[in-house]
């Protein structure tokens, strides 16, 4: 489904290469756990997947079910069937959350060639996936994380992937700020888009949310490269020992 | 005919244009202190930048020319210059004016509910009142009386609306005041003058448009009393020809314990000056909020001037702008607290994104404070559209121009969102997305 080549990316302004010759493939129905220490390049490879601005890619190739996905927009990254967790959800005052759900599912399916979903037929659904992720009507109602405390902004982005049903999920850190009960049912959430057709990429820094969601693949990644896989018993490795030996081997 | 003219200065085209407009004018209509205005006009001519209030608003050199002030139009003229009402859907009450002139046959001035009388100015003059009895709040000594937009109105107006309210009564639907043009290129000057009485209670709507591609040089002079605990609802809709011009004078006394709430929305001219003067009595409230979007190589300038006169009143100002292409927004604040005025609450913001590289936003917030117990506060930002939120937007497969689209309405629904009347705000928010969806599309 997805595969990268010796990607190399930098931040544009910088010239600082963050990533370094990384070289991924993720199957159908993979989970794949990203872990490494901080400054490895995580973030930046969640972000250049989502196609942020200020990164450049500056050689190899990102595919997506064999289309190269490195040189659209993030819309249309979106539409092919990206989808990235941010680790800081923003807050776009003035945009309600419904209608920010709305216009993102009919412009993905406007993409796709598909039709606008009828306005009843979205109403079920948000209303049966944001019930799932304990999102009440009154978040739906407000503006787009706007007063949402971090477990509720990381519980809208779940939604969110669950409206939208993307090819590959990337989990940026989804954990960080969140609480046991809200871990619970963020995993949950996640957990239940596990599809035979649909990859996940959870880019943690802890083997705590691999406890939840459990990884059939965990990759270790230290600067800019991927330096050891295996499966998820590396996880559990890396929280004893830590990353010192893979981030020397690097 | 006692004109003070400046001697050492020649006047530009656009000052010849109206002092021989005036001339011509002066011998068919009673002085009425026009002689006076059109005096003060002329004695400093057209404003510019080396005068403060129009720093950032150099009419001197802005105004090429002045048109002519036209005619009454024939009705059938009246008639086609009247398109669809943006307020529509509220189904106010509408005292229409055509070019300048109201049109009888065109408004509906039935169900304003008792206690409420409404006459054109040219009726009330013509039955013996005067400019002081109907109210005037441009007073000697008042800022507004040295403005020379406010003395041109006052110098040549054509007609307006008196509305008077009487004390604890309510105007039973809202009242529009529809001002429209024929298309011909004229100079329009309207004066109007409310008078709200003691806990009375209106909702008055200004609307004010003139075709495309016409060039309309839109005066209009607002004199309005709020008086004691009365409550006041006021929205302004502003969308001239983009080769014209709007200049809209609001001066307000609001009185003690009265409040106005009070939104304005300009969208067209390629000049705009809107100016509000108002003063609050003790434990007034007054609420102002303006969104202006501007595009193509217009300028649109909101100036404020609050006066806090008596203690514990409230003054909330917000002003917006969407600046595209070349376009300039201007906001000028300022909010004056005079020695009586304790405990004082005043807050101004002026927020503006520029929507291209040439767009240009201008923002000078003033506070003078003369009391020592007071809160008041005032901000201003200009910015682009962020590059955070249209990333987040877009992640979601909202395409660029889409996620503008919605980030300029979120934008400006602050401004918007806090009309309370739902229609109304339908029709605003209506009038801004159309412009948001305009965007990029050759005129």
């Amino acid at each position: 489904m997805l595969e990268i080549k010796n990607l190399h990316a930098e931040i544009e302004n910088e010239g600082r290469e963050i990533l370094r010759g990384l070289d991924l493939t993720v199957k159908p129905g993979e989970v794949h756990a990203i872990m490494g220490p901080n400054g490895a390049g995580k973030s930046t490879l969640s972000h250049v997947l989502a196609g942020k601005p200020g990164y450049r890619v500056t050689d190899g190739s990102a595919t997506l079910d064999g289309v190269d996905i490195l040189d659209m927009d993030p819309a249309l990254r979106a539409a092919n069937g990206v989808f990235l967790a941010f680790q800081y959800p923003v807050e776009i005052p003035g945009v309600a959350n419904m209608t920010f759900l709305k216009a993102a599912l009919n412009a993905q399916r406007k993409a796709r060639g598909e039709g606008e979903i009828s306005t009843p037929d979205f109403m079920r659904l948000v209303r049966a996936e944001a019930g799932k992720l304990k999102i009440s009507q009154d978040m739906l109602k407000r503006p787009v994380n706007v007063g949402f405390s971090g477990g509720e902004k990381k519980r809208n982005e779940i939604l969110q992937m669950a409206i939208l049903q993307p090819k590959l999920a990337i989990l940026d850190e989804t954990d960080s700020g969140l609480d046991i009960d809200a871990l619970k049912v963020v995993s949950e959430g996640v957990n239940a888009l596990r599809a035979p057709d649909r990859a996940f990429i959870v880019i943690t820094h802890y083997q705590r949310l691999l406890d939840h969601i459990r990884p059939d693949v965990v990759h270790v990644l230290s600067k800019g490269r991927i330096v050891k896989t295996g499966g998820p018993e590396l996880a559990l490795e890396l929280e004893a020992k830590g990353y010192a030996d893979f981030v020397d081997a690097a | 005919m006692n004109l003070v003219v400046t001697p050492d200065r020649r006047r530009t085209k656009a000052e010849e244009a109206l002092e021989s407009a005036f001339r011509r004018i002066d011998a068919e209509l009673p002085d009425l202190e026009r002689e006076a205005a059109f005096a003060r006009f002329a004695a400093q001519g057209l404003p510019h930048r080396r005068v403060e209030a129009y720093h950032f608003t150099d009419l001197r050199s802005m105004l090429a020319s002045a048109p002519e002030p036209v005619g009454r139009p024939s009705p059938e003229a009246a008639r086609d210059a009247l398109g669809a009402d943006v307020f529509a859907a509220v189904n106010p009450a509408r005292a229409v004016f055509v070019d300048g002139w109201f049109v009888a046959a065109l408004s509906d001035l039935t169900g304003l509910g008792d206690g409420v009388s409404v006459s054109t100015l040219a009726a009330a003059l013509t039955a013996g009142e005067t400019i002081d009895g109907l109210g005037a709040r441009v007073a000697p000594g008042t800022a507004a009386e040295t403005d020379p937009l406010v003395s041109l109105v006052c110098a040549f107006f054509s007609d307006g609306l008196v509305v008077r309210i009487a004390d604890g009564a309510a105007l039973a639907r809202p009242l529009e005041i529809r001002h429209v043009a024929t298309g011909t290129a004229a100079s329009v000057f309207v004066r109007h003058f409310v008078e709200v009485g003691a806990g009375a209670s209106a909702t008055i709507l200004e609307s004010h448009e003139s075709p495309e591609g016409s060039v309309v040089h839109a005066h209009t002079l607002v004199e309005a009393s709020i008086g004691v605990k009365a409550a006041v609802t006021w929205v302004d809709r502003q969308r001239e020809s983009h080769d014209g011009a709007r200049f809209s004078t609001l001066a307000v006394a609001i009185g003690d314990h009265a409040k106005l709430d009070h939104t304005v929305a300009t969208l067209g001219a390629k000049i705009a000056r809107t100016q509000i003067f108002a003063t609050l009595g003790a434990h007034a409230d007054l609420a102002t909020r303006g969104a202006t979007l501007a595009k193509g190589r217009t300028h649109a300038d909101a100036t404020l001037v609050v006066e806090h006169t008596g203690p514990g009143a409230t003054s909330r100002e917000l002003y917006k702008s969407a600046v595209d292409d070349e376009a300039t927004s201007v906001f000028q604040g300022r909010i004056t607290v005079h020695k009586a005025a304790q405990q004082t609450d005043g807050r101004m913001g002026a927020h503006a994104v520029l929507l291209s590289d040439r767009a240009e936003a201008k923002a000078k917030p003033e506070l003078e404070i003369f009391a020592d117990d007071v809160a008041c506060a005032h901000g201003a930002t200009v910015a682009e559209i962020d590059e955070t939120l249209k990333f987040y937007l877009m992640s979601r497969g909202i395409p660029a121009d889409e996620t503008e689209r919605l980030l300029i309405h979120a934008f400006l629904g602050e401004v918007t969102d806090a009309i309370g009347d739902e229609a109304i705000r339908t029709a605003i928010e209506g009038e801004i997305d159309g412009w948001i969806d305009a965007r990029g599309k050759t005129a």
